[in-house]
């Protein structure tokens, strides 16, 4: 909560400040009536101590002002023994309560209180974003002026989002919102309405990703450079404040959305400008920054000189006025900049300087407010590592038809590698993965599952994908090996990640990769899964190798045994769980797979065995014991080359193999020929 | 349809870089630079841009009297003004409406939007 005390009586000043702070208020201090405005139309408070008598405007002009422009927030008056007319005409000037000099900071506090917990219902802002407006006073939506005809649900849905603009919420975290305990419906619910919100935001006009998906979290409005706007309304009158802060969130009590438990971050009511927002900035206004961040610096330095006179009781009004132009222009330039929290504090420093009575006082504000401008242009400055900055795909490049990659990972060495090794392809790095990205076209995505915090999570995003942009290839990348072979490694692991390939397989990707690997061969991963081209496997080796996979141990011996009859050598398998330790083990030319295992099916393996680079052309056959109509389908779906059905006939399956073989020998013969 | 000409007034070096390449990458304009309100007078009268962004706060002669100033020559008075400001006081902004003034933005401004509203402003489509 903040208060703004406005009082000429600097030990009266300090001491209100001090009684309040220690109440764990934020307080800033106007001396005089005019500063006191200044602050109010710059900044937003939750509460105005004005006292009734002040140089240049008095407090009751004060309120007057105040309340006809529409401010609703409480004013407490502090006002002498013996001025019962100041007390009336306060009230009438539209102050909530007055206490009077001297004040028992007990019952200053009390009242405060008092006056808080009536709350801002009063003052319901309208909710602004980009083009959209919401009135909480008549439940009015409106895109570019055009009314919006919402249900119940979707409005409540867009407040939800437009308090907590900066706010990820997941499906969850939504239905706590929006529903009742007793009254829950399914996630998929959640997905619908937000559908038909998209859809009637697009008809007005709207961007598609204007509540923008970041697949595998959750939804939120889509960010990017912008001003929000809070705007304060009384009869037909509007005022705008404008700042690039996240909105201030005055909740109202007894609000219908917010039964019985307001989440926790709605109870402080200050701006907050959140120090981790250092805003990315496009390539070319880096350039710039780094082109005049000594500038700023300067500026910063001017603003010290006025604060050493001070201290050395030499401040001059000309030190003072220019320290004041360089505060002004840092409050001009640093938003722009990316630096929104550095335009804040060079305001407040301006805001300081103009005070033609500046007293040493205001020392420890000063410093601390040039302590803060060089820690936030610090961290813009060039040549640091970049590793806070990301690049960013909002810059408008105008519909560039050149082939791009997406890739989303939390590690900025990957990021960094890919883009060294890219050769012409365009690489966008984000750690996160949102639609407004994937509206752009990217040809490709590099998902890293460790961006998740959990594997379902991953996969609830791979899913997404997969129903939205069916048509992008994902190039999947594991979680990391701890171990060289998966012969060496826990079972426990090795389980957990033939799970990850089959799972993933499962949801459309085109190839898993096992960390680490080197970005070069990532790229090439990705050029392969572009074109669908095959990679050429293993050479075939003088003996056929084959591995057959299938639950039946009976089947498998005699399989077994009639193929090594044929001087092939042969790998058996009766438990798919260790399938991709034998498979790497056995380096087979041919895999035979059983369609129906527990646990495990047939062609969940095979089409984790496709996305395997490595095995990306092994030749697959299928036993099944279903009819050959229903089951092909399927199989050849999933990427298999050929079937037999069960009972096995002998020689049927021996052709089928020995044809299957010959045909690659061949094709790997043409392959050499053409190089 | 010939390229817009937008003739920016500032005499911040770091705001006219970001005003001028934005303006320039982001919408194609042909973009000028003028770093006071006398240069600005000049410019105007010699260019005659599509549209002006004017700074207020400016030393020697400030925004407003640069925007008299273009009102009353009688080859600059029809140019339309957006004024760059730091203070968003609705006082001054229905002032500044009677004056004349297309409309404000304020400073900070975002880089990237600028464009939009200045496109929005003046009625130009991107």
């Amino acid at each position: 909560m903040k208060i703004l005390v406005v009082e000429d009586d600097r030990a009266v000043a300090e001491a209100l400040k001090i009684t309040l702070t220690d109440r764990k208020y934020a307080v800033e201090v106007a001396y005089d009536g005019q500063a006191g405005l200044d602050f109010i139309e710059a900044f937003d408070y939750d509460l105005l101590l004005l006292d009734a008598t002040l140089p240049k405007v008095d407090g009751i002009s004060i309120c007057r002002h105040v309340r006809a422009c529409g401010y609703m927030m409480p004013i407490l008056l502090l006002t002498s023994r013996d001025s019962k007319h100041d007390r009336a005409t306060g009230l009438d000037a539209g102050a909530d309560d007055y206490v009077i000099k001297p004040f028992d900071p007990e019952e200053l506090s009390a009242r405060i209180r008092a006056l808080l917990r009536r709350g801002n219902a009063r003052a319901r802002p309208v909710l602004t974003w980009e083009h959209l407006t919401l009135d909480p006073h008549n439940y009015e939506v409106t895109y570019q002026q055009q009314l919006l005809n919402l249900t119940p649900k979707e409005y409540s849905l867009l407040e939800l989002f437009l308090r907590h603009s900066r706010q990820l919420f997941s499906c969850g975290s939504i239905l706590e919102h929006l529903w009742t305990y007793d009254d829950t419906p399914s996630e998929e619910a959640v997905r619908t309405h937000i559908k038909g919100l998209r859809h009637k935001l697009k008809a007005a006009g709207a961007p598609t990703d204007f509540v923008e998906t970041v697949y595998g979290i959750g939804y939120r409005l889509k960010p990017g450079e912008h001003v929000v706007y809070q705007q304060l309304r009384i009869g037909d009158r509007q005022i705008g404040v404008g700042s690039l802060d996240p909105p201030v969130e005055t909740l109202p009590q007894g609000d219908r959305f917010f039964q019985s438990k307001a989440p926790p971050q709605l109870e402080e009511a200050t701006p907050k400008v959140n120090p981790g927002s250092v805003v990315p900035l496009p390539n070319f206004l880096t350039e710039i920054w780094n082109r005049h961040h000594a500038q700023m610096l300067d500026r910063v330095d001017s603003i010290d000189a006025a604060i050493v006179a001070l201290e050395h009781h030499c401040l001059t009004p000309e030190i003072r006025q220019q320290a004041w132009h360089c505060a002004h222009n840092l409050a001009g330039a640093l938003g722009t900049f990316g630096l929104p929290l550095g335009s804040h504090v060079a305001k407040q420093i301006e805001l300081l300087l103009a005070d033609t009575e500046l007293t040493p006082a205001q020392l420890p504000q000063l410093q601390s407010g040039v302590d803060k401008l060089r820690q936030e242009i610090a961290s813009k400055t060039p040549g640091a590592a970049t590793t806070n900055e990301l690049p960013s795909p909002i810059i408008a490049t105008p519909n560039t038809r050149s082939p791009w990659l997406l890739v989303i990972t939390k590690e900025t060495d990957l990021g960094s590698a890919l883009n060294a090794n890219s050769g012409g392809l365009e690489i966008v790095s984000a750690p996160e993965l949102g639609s407004s990205q994937l509206e752009r076209n990217p040809d490709a995505i590099v998902l890293d599952l460790d961006c998740f915090l959990q594997l379902a999570d991953g996969l609830n995003a791979l899913s997404e994908l997969e129903r939205d942009y069916p048509q992008i290839p994902v190039i999947v990348l594991s979680q990391p090996h701890h171990s060289v072979s998966e012969l060496t490694e826990h079972p426990a692991n090795v389980t957990h990640r033939l799970h990850q390939r089959i799972e993933v397989a499962r949801r459309g990707a085109r190839l898993f990769l096992s960390k680490p690997m080197p970005a070069g061969q990532i790229l090439l991963a990705v050029e392969r899964a572009r074109q669908q081209v095959r990679v050429v496997g293993a050479a075939v080796e003088h003996q056929v190798r084959v591995t057959i996979v299938d639950d039946d141990r009976l089947l498998l011996e005699g399989v077994s045994a009639l193929l090594s009859q044929q001087g092939m050598i042969v790998t058996t398998l009766s438990e798919p769980s260790r399938f991709w330790e034998t498979l790497e083990a056995s380096v087979p030319d041919l895999l035979i797979l059983d369609l129906d295992m527990p646990m495990y099916d047939g062609i969940a393996l095979c089409r984790a065995v496709r996305t395997d680079p490595e095995w990306a052309t092994l030749p697959i056959l299928f036993l099944t014991a279903h009819a050959a109509a229903i089951a092909s389908d399927r199989v050849f779906a999933a990427g298999a080359d050929d079937f037999v059905t069960k009972p096995v006939v002998d020689a049927t399956l021996v052709t089928r193999i020995t044809n299957r073989l010959d045909r690659i020998g061949l094709q790997r013969a043409m392959n050499q020929a053409g190089k | 349809m010939s390229n817009r000409r937008i003739l920016v007034v500032d005499n911040e070096p770091s705001i006219q870089e970001v005003a001028q390449i934005c303006l320039e990458t982001v919408a194609g304009w042909e973009v000028s630079i003028a770093g006071s309100g006398l240069e600005g007078l000049a410019a105007a009268e010699r260019e005659q841009p599509d549209a002006i962004l004017l700074d207020v706060m400016m030393p020697d002669m400030d925004g407003l009297d640069t925007f008299s100033r273009l009102q009353a020559n009688p080859v600059t008075r029809s140019i339309p003004v957006i004024l760059l400001t730091a203070k968003v006081q609705t006082t001054d902004r229905q002032n500044y409406t009677e004056l004349g003034i297309r409309s404000t933005i304020s400073k900070p401004f975002s880089p990237l939007k600028l464009a939009q509203e200045i496109a929005t402003t003046l009625g130009w489509t991107l």
